[in-house]
């Protein structure tokens, strides 16, 4: 059953790195990218206060505008950083699984 | 254009003028592209709000100017400190709805049941935070004061404001008395200018020179009090504090935040304190806001918890704002 809410406590910041990795996305692309790999959908505040946030740590950078969208990639910093916390949560969801397959068994 | 698109428009240009400089365009796009979609303009708008407040209090990415993060600072101090103004007139309304209310039964002995102890000392403390609150807005002005501007030229505003407080004090230190004590009533002519309106037969009718004057120095202090939040708002703006007013402008900032908050609490904690009293048997007195106030109180509470609200977010980017320009001096 799932559970109301629990995906709203997913980290936009993070949405959003993971969503860059793929490439250059300007926001309308992000917004959708994000919808298709984990079913939430960012509004354009909370999607700018992230880039900004991640802007001004240097983890990603914005390019020239293409016309009036404006695209935005991962800096090696932001790829690091991802990287990173990626193997953290990954670590975790393995050993969650495990014990929640070795209770369930 | 249609409404919806309107709203989203004006949420848009809540953001602060930095971020619209470098967001405004590409964000457009974006909702241009999520309206078409069929998107909610309300959530999108509501969205933006929120996005806008975050920006306006954190001042991510805001450029790394000195000026700029000092004018922040004093305009996040304004929103910090001029919810006072607004609490004052709050506690007057709290006080004369609220207190013990009466002894039952004749009882002479009468006493509070224990919840309604526990409401009448989260009165006093209502009482004592708002008295406290009266010389910490003092010491911070005598501070402000030294920050502001000399010399430069005062508007109508300061002026009126000025002379609404000389004259209203004026007034009201020199007829209140007489206006409080003297007869009222045409029947006690003979009473007027003086302490006393025992020897009047009949309720009095009508007012007095002395009350007329009294009151007419109460408004004049009303439209002093209303006018300052604006007068203090303009000076400030208008002129760049010094880092020492800055700095115990903060200071002040959260000290009146944390009293607005034990004020908020302590009005809900009285609220809820009197709700719980039993019904008051003999010899029992009883503590309520009174009728006239009634279901309103909920709004008072809210009204109190709102402003202390203000105050705190106020006095976070104030904080937050001050680190940030001393950071760049560096």
């Amino acid at each position: 059953m799932a559970v109301k809410g629990w995906q709203r406590a997913q980290d936009p910041a993070l949405l959003v790195l993971t969503s860059l990795a793929a490439g250059p996305m300007h926001g309308y692309a992000l917004i959708k990218d994000i919808e298709s790999i984990a079913h939430v959908t960012l509004g354009p505040g909370t999607l700018y206060g992230v880039l900004n946030r991640l802007e001004e740590q240097g983890l990603v950078e914005p390019l020239a505008a293409e016309e009036r969208r404006r695209p935005y990639r991962l800096t090696g910093a932001g790829a690091a950083a991802l990287r990173e916390r990626l193997l953290v949560t990954s670590k975790v969801a393995t050993v969650g699984l495990r014990r929640l397959g070795t209770a369930h068994a | 254009m249609t409404g919806p698109a309107k709203l989203t428009l004006l949420s848009l240009r809540t953001y602060p003028a930095w971020w619209q400089e470098h967001y405004r365009e590409e964000m457009e796009a974006l909702i241009d592209a999520l309206t078409k979609e069929g998107r909610s303009s309300l959530r999108i708008s509501l969205n933006l709000l929120g996005g806008s407040l975050r920006a306006r209090i954190l001042g991510t990415g805001a450029p790394a100017s000195r000026q700029l993060w000092s004018r922040r600072t004093q305009t996040a101090l304004l929103i910090a400190t001029l919810p006072w103004f607004a609490m004052i007139p709050l506690v007057a309304i709290f006080s004369a709805n609220s207190g013990e209310y009466g002894y039952f039964h004749g009882s002479q002995g009468a006493r509070l049941p224990r919840a309604g102890v526990y409401a009448h000392n989260f009165e006093s403390i209502v009482f004592g935070l708002a008295v406290v609150s009266f010389f910490i807005a003092v010491f911070g002005w005598s501070r402000l004061h030294d920050g502001l501007a000399k010399g430069e030229k005062k508007g109508w505003l300061p002026r009126a404001s000025l002379v609404a407080a000389i004259f209203g004090a004026g007034l009201v230190l020199v007829a209140l008395p007489y206006g409080l004590y003297t007869a009222t009533a045409r029947y006690c002519f003979g009473n007027i200018g003086t302490r006393t309106s025992f020897h009047c037969v009949m309720k009095p009718h009508g007012l007095t020179i002395a009350q007329v004057l009294a009151f007419t120095g109460l408004a004049l202090l009303v439209v002093a009090f209303v006018l300052a939040p604006f007068v203090i708002a303009r000076a400030v703006r208008r002129c760049d504090l010094p880092d020492i007013s800055l700095r115990s402008g903060s200071r002040v900032a959260t000290v009146f935040s944390t009293l607005f908050a034990f004020m908020a609490v302590a009005i809900s904690g009285c609220g809820v304190a009197a709700a719980l009293q039993p019904i008051p048997l003999k010899g029992m007195s009883y503590y309520l806001e009174r009728s006239a106030l009634g279901g309103w109180y909920i709004l008072l509470a809210a009204a109190f918890v709102s402003l202390a609200v203000v105050s705190s977010l106020g006095t976070f980017s104030a904080r937050r704002s001050y680190r940030r320009m001393i950071a760049l001096e560096g």
